[in-house]
């Protein structure tokens, strides 16, 4: 039992590296530019798809289907600011139309892609590293490897250059941050950026792994939501410490909770956050 | 001739009568499909009455729906009367309903936050339904009575799409009353401005959690509706949290300012995309969806009110223009 315990343990850790990517993402969309956007989980769905295509079909190597996937989803994100740049700061019409754009997304993927569930017959995955009993997948190792440093790279841009300065002082004050000359078209685009880098990163990373479908968009948008609440919105720590706690207690949940319940623990600790703090573990009112 | 008042009196009536009469005309392929769009719409109405009145966004209306359902089909198959099962189902969705606004009141989770604290107890009770074998499971249970496997066909459509008109109706005026009356004032001053309204000593913790009781038991009685006309409850199709984003979604399309928009935007956004594609049979299959997405799309960026809250804004504009016209000129001296 203490081996398995032990090996879904490192499976949620790994797992959680991959999701705190998608977590810092959709904070820096979410809790930084205070955007909602429902339609993220299928934006993540796209990528996932053109890694698929470009991987399974056309036989291209994993990183060029990675590169193609951060471009897809520069290209998808700079639509999106297009999109919700008339809706202003109103955060119903946002959701709204960001269910849309996610209906659109779901529906256009299902006319491209077809409605089937597919998996990458790949030999990705074959390969294992064994320390004592526990066994993990190579790939999944370098892959979560690589979304950490991307999520360390992330932290020290917004800690320490000037973008991040901007960022963070846009995040705590717009309009005072725009009189000190700072551009808001500038900073959403370059939130919106490194949000697109950090799903197609991801995606490239879950994908041997994982079956995509053009329906699986609105699920994986919950739970990258729980994260960013339970960790904090609008801190990128958070974020980190949001997609650890969901990973291992659904990693961990799942060795004694039948089916979707271990998700039921996240429901709970998501509860329990907004009840005793509602901006979250590490969020403050300006925290990045 | 009528009055004016006579007519806004009467004229739910009529228009009631007039929608019955064309239900009943209709062919029963299109009965069938008119129906889950009257359940829905009698979601919507709670829906939007909630968020009329305390200003909240729930995406627990699934849930709510989802009761419904199962208490009508449950009810029924354990041989009592479908408005036993409907009671059930108000009460049911009233206290988790009631339970969920007290919680989030007490934390003092609101605005986006109060929607996902909905939405996550949407999924829970989701996960528990899918994951245990409560009331069947992931197959969830069919309904048997009367008349033995699958006696849902006997129900009579016409009888359930008057029924469910008559109640659409019915629970309209009722809201329109409970909003024209004192209660009605002070929920107003709740959405508008929830301190405001708490400073000067409105008993806000109080008249929210009536508000998400009385939408959370409308939407369980359109739940009852879509049930008894499926015959089969489901918790993947019957309380899953997108019934809840289709209710807010066909709420939001018609408007949410008066009680009737967000019911007849459900209904015009649930009929529109089938209404297409049976004019256009060469279209892709799923371009039902497709075109839904487009009308979600419209309505946003360019009718921010809603379809009817749109309308009746330009019709109060151009009616304020020719006041404006007539009024006489005031000029110095005067």
């Amino acid at each position: 039992m203490l081996i398995a315990i032990l090996q879904v343990t490192v499976n949620g850790l790994l797992l959680a590296m991959i999701f705190a990517a998608l977590a810092v993402g959709l904070d820096l969309i979410f809790g930084v530019l205070r955007i909602i956007n429902f339609a993220y989980g299928d934006f993540l769905m796209i990528a996932l798809f053109v890694v698929f295509f470009a991987v399974g079909a056309f036989q291209l190597p994993i990183a060029l289907a990675g590169v193609l996937a951060v471009a897809g989803m520069l290209l998808v994100s700079f639509l999106f600011w297009l999109g919700v740049l008339p809706l202003g700061e109103n955060q119903e019409r946002q959701m709204l139309a960001t269910f849309g754009i996610g209906i659109l997304l779901q529906e256009v993927g299902n006319l491209v892609f077809g409605a089937q569930v597919r998996t990458l017959d790949s030999s990705l995955t074959s390969s294992t590293f064994r320390f004592g009993d526990v066994a993990v997948v190579q790939y999944t190792l370098v892959a979560a490897l690589i979304c950490a440093a991307l999520v360390i790279a992330v932290l020290v841009v917004m800690r320490k250059s000037r973008f991040g300065l901007q960022l963070r002082a846009f995040a705590a004050n717009e309009a005072a941050s725009r009189l000190y000359g700072v551009d808001r078209r500038k900073i959403m685009l370059g939130a919106l950026g490194i949000s697109a880098a950090c799903i197609g990163i991801a995606a490239t990373s879950l994908l041997p792994t994982l079956y995509v479908s053009p329906t699986i968009g609105l699920n994986y948008t919950v739970l990258i939501y729980m994260m960013v609440i339970i960790g904090g919105t609008g801190s990128i720590v958070g974020a980190i410490v949001g997609a650890v706690i969901v990973e291992l207690a659904m990693s961990v949940g799942s060795l004694w909770l039948p089916g979707s319940l271990p998700m039921n623990i996240v429901v709970i600790i998501l509860l329990v956050i907004l009840a005793t703090r509602p901006q979250g573990l590490f969020g403050a009112k300006h925290a990045v | 001739m009528l009055s004016k008042v006579w007519l806004r009196r009467i004229g739910p009536v009529i228009l009631c009568a007039a929608a019955i009469v064309v239900a009943i005309v209709l062919p029963d392929y299109q009965k069938a499909q008119v129906l889950p769009a009257v359940a829905l719409a009698i979601a919507s109405l709670g829906f939007s009455f909630q968020s009329r009145a305390a200003g909240d966004i729930s995406l627990a209306y699934g849930l709510f729906f989802g009761i419904g359902s199962y208490a009508a089909i449950a009810a029924s198959n354990a041989g009592w009367t479908v408005w036993t099962g409907i009671l059930i189902g108000i009460v049911v969705s009233a206290v988790v309903s009631g339970l969920v606004s007290m919680a989030t009141h007490r934390y003092r989770v609101r605005g986006v936050f109060y929607t996902f604290a909905t939405l996550a107890v949407s999924i829970a009770v989701l996960n528990i339904f899918e994951s245990t074998g409560f009331l069947g499971g992931v197959s969830g249970i069919i309904h048997t009575s009367p008349g033995g496997a699958l006696g849902s066909l006997k129900i009579d459509k016409v009888y359930l799409l008057s029924a469910s008109i008559v109640l659409l109706f019915l629970l309209g005026l009722g809201i329109v009353r409970l909003e024209r009356s004192r209660f009605g004032i002070l929920w107003r001053s709740i959405a508008s401005n929830e301190d405001a309204a708490a400073g000067v000593g409105v008993d806000v913790r109080n008249l929210k959690i009536w508000a998400a009781v009385i939408g959370a038991s409308i939407a369980s009685i359109g739940g009852a509706v879509a049930g008894l006309n499926a015959g089969i409850v489901a918790p993947d199709a019957s309380i899953s949290w997108s019934i809840g984003v289709a209710i807010l979604v066909g709420s939001v399309f018609g408007g949410l300012s008066h009680w009737w928009f967000a019911p007849a935007g459900t209904v015009l956004l649930t009929m529109i995309p089938d209404m297409v594609t049976t004019q256009f049979p060469s279209l892709p299959s799923n371009s039902t969806v497709i075109i839904y997405g487009v009308c979600l799309l419209i309505v946003m960026y360019g009718l921010a009110d809603g379809v009817f809250g749109t309308i009746q804004k330009s019709i109060r504009s151009r009616r304020l223009r020719q006041t404006r016209a007539k009024a006489p000129v005031m000029t110095e001296g005067v």
